[in-house]
């Protein structure tokens, strides 16, 4: 396990306000008889609080390698009797029991972006019960104007020729991008109260849209808007990353830019439209400002605009040109060739050994290669 | 998935304009439009759209596909949504060594085809 792994689950583990709302969560919602789905499980904290709920079984289900870490914390923890862990991503596996309750904790900073609607929306459809419970259930997600200098400057900085060298070629991607933050909340100033944009349950994949309109309560910049959710985990408890509440947990808060800065007065009005469309991780806002003098501004902005793109990548992606074969064609078909239920992935690396020189640069190169497709196709 | 629309190659154009074709595309924060006369077309707003290397991205939101178009095609929509049907025309005419024939024929044929995939609206009392 890396550095950046253990510092992130400690993170998880070390959040006591979280864990907090989902043992009282899980608490009112697991039966004597439940079995659980943990999903994107980790160390597997969630399924130890269904378990302290008296869950009968729990299935924990994980992508990474951390399965492993997760069944001997199980079992020191004296739960290796009721959870099964599965090795995988929760989209590809088969369960021979439909569970009662799914329980997640991948919410990001406003819901869309960690997983968790796209997980519980196919749970729904192939691993639960009809009728099981979500944990959490529902989302309402908020939006408020702002001035924010740290979020200000992740946009200006690439038009702000850092080394006397032009990098301005960035800055609509910046424009366009999502930011995280956690945040302190004085260096943010709310321009107007936050506005409820959308509420929808925890297993809705479709688009998540809606407007909100602000009437600005103060002078200043308008640097753009702050998003966070309010999680109803069950029926009497909620879980929020709201900044400015005294009961907010320790998550970050998504941050979308305004293409530039606008100088804002007390009385001018700001419209905001979001449309996030969760299956294609795609999120556009468009910001409407009418001035108290008669000005007015519209900006519109979109995540589509802010990756790095470049012909070739779309031409990978584009399913109506034929795929033309090149030499990594012909080496993947020869390791194909070569699976035959007996060679192990030495005795095909030795079988294409004269390869080295030819195709691949070094005979680690050569295994990689082996090992990519066999794994790949496995 | 991405359908990649290969319009007519009619030549390389200036470089000049091709920038300004690229500069169009990126100026998605504000309106394209600037003439005071409607164009002839318009990108609906369910409908995103970004420049890459000279070419153009299309997605549309509510079927989820995403359209790809080359140089010449990128240019056709760009002056189809910023100039009247007919000005459109003649810039794509200034823009490209090509015949009035082929031009009109290849302009219907892919204004054809990008509304019939819901990513291009005729704008109502246009010129």
């Amino acid at each position: 396990m890396s550095q950046s792994e253990l510092y992130e689950h400690r993170g998880y583990l070390a959040d006591e306000r979280k864990t907090a709302a989902y043992r009282a969560a899980l608490a009112e919602v697991v039966e004597p008889a439940d079995v659980i789905l943990d999903l994107g499980a980790g160390t597997g904290i969630l399924g130890y609080l269904a378990c302290e709920a008296g869950a009968k079984a729990v299935i924990a289900v994980d992508r990474g390698d951390i399965v492993g870490l997760a069944r001997r914390i199980a079992a020191d923890n004296g739960y290796a009797d009721r959870i099964t862990h599965v090795h995988g991503l929760s989209t590809e596996i088969e369960l021979e029991t439909h569970a009662d309750v799914a329980v997640c904790d991948q919410i990001g900073g406003l819901v869309h972006d960690a997983g968790i609607l796209a997980c519980f929306a196919d749970a729904r459809r192939r691993l639960l019960a009809s009728g099981a419970r979500m944990v959490p259930a529902s989302f309402r997600i908020f939006l408020a104007p702002v001035a924010f200098e740290t979020g200000r400057d992740a946009v200006d900085f690439w038009s702000s020729r850092p080394s006397s060298i032009d990098v301005s070629a960035a800055r609509p991607s910046a424009a366009n991008t999502e930011w995280k933050y956690n945040l302190v909340t004085d260096d943010v100033v709310p321009l107007a109260p936050g506005a409820e944009l959308a509420s929808f349950p925890a297993d809705h994949d479709e688009a998540i849209t809606g407007s909100a309109g602000f009437r600005l309560d103060r002078d200043g910049r308008f640097d753009g808007f702050i998003g966070w959710f309010e999680a109803q985990m069950s029926p009497s408890v909620m879980l929020t990353n709201d900044p400015w509440s005294p009961d907010r947990f320790d998550r970050w808060c998504n941050f979308y830019p305004l293409e530039d800065a606008l100088d804002v007065g007390s009385g001018d009005r700001v419209d905001l439209r979001l449309d996030i469309r969760p299956r294609l991780g795609i999120v556009s806002w468009s910001t409407d400002v009418a001035h108290g003098d008669g000005r007015s501004q519209q900006m519109r902005q979109s995540t589509f605009r802010s990756s790095f793109l470049t012909t070739s990548t779309l031409d990978a992606h584009t399913q109506s040109a034929a795929v033309v074969p090149t030499d990594r064609t012909e080496l993947a078909h020869a390791v194909l060739d070569l699976i035959d239920g007996s060679r192990t992935q030495a005795d095909i690396v030795e079988a294409l050994s004269h390869r080295v020189g030819s195709g691949f640069t070094t005979r680690a190169h050569l295994e990689n290669f082996v090992r990519g497709v066999a794994t790949l196709v496995g | 998935m991405l359908t990649m629309e290969r319009a007519t190659t009619w030549g390389t154009p200036a470089p000049s304009q091709a920038r300004r074709s690229c500069e169009l595309l990126k100026g998605n924060a504000r309106s394209v439009t600037k003439n005071a006369a409607r164009p002839a077309f318009e990108i609906p707003v369910q409908v995103l759209h970004r420049e890459v290397d000279g070419q153009m991205v299309l997605l549309h939101l509510g079927s989820e596909r995403y359209f790809g178009l080359d140089e010449v095609g990128a240019r056709m929509v760009v002056r189809l949504t910023e100039l009247p049907f007919d000005e459109a025309l003649a810039a794509l005419a200034n823009d490209y060594d090509v015949s009035p024939e082929i031009l009109l024929r290849d302009v219907h044929d892919l204004v054809g085809k990008l509304e019939e995939a819901g990513l291009l609206e005729r704008v109502k009392n246009a010129g």
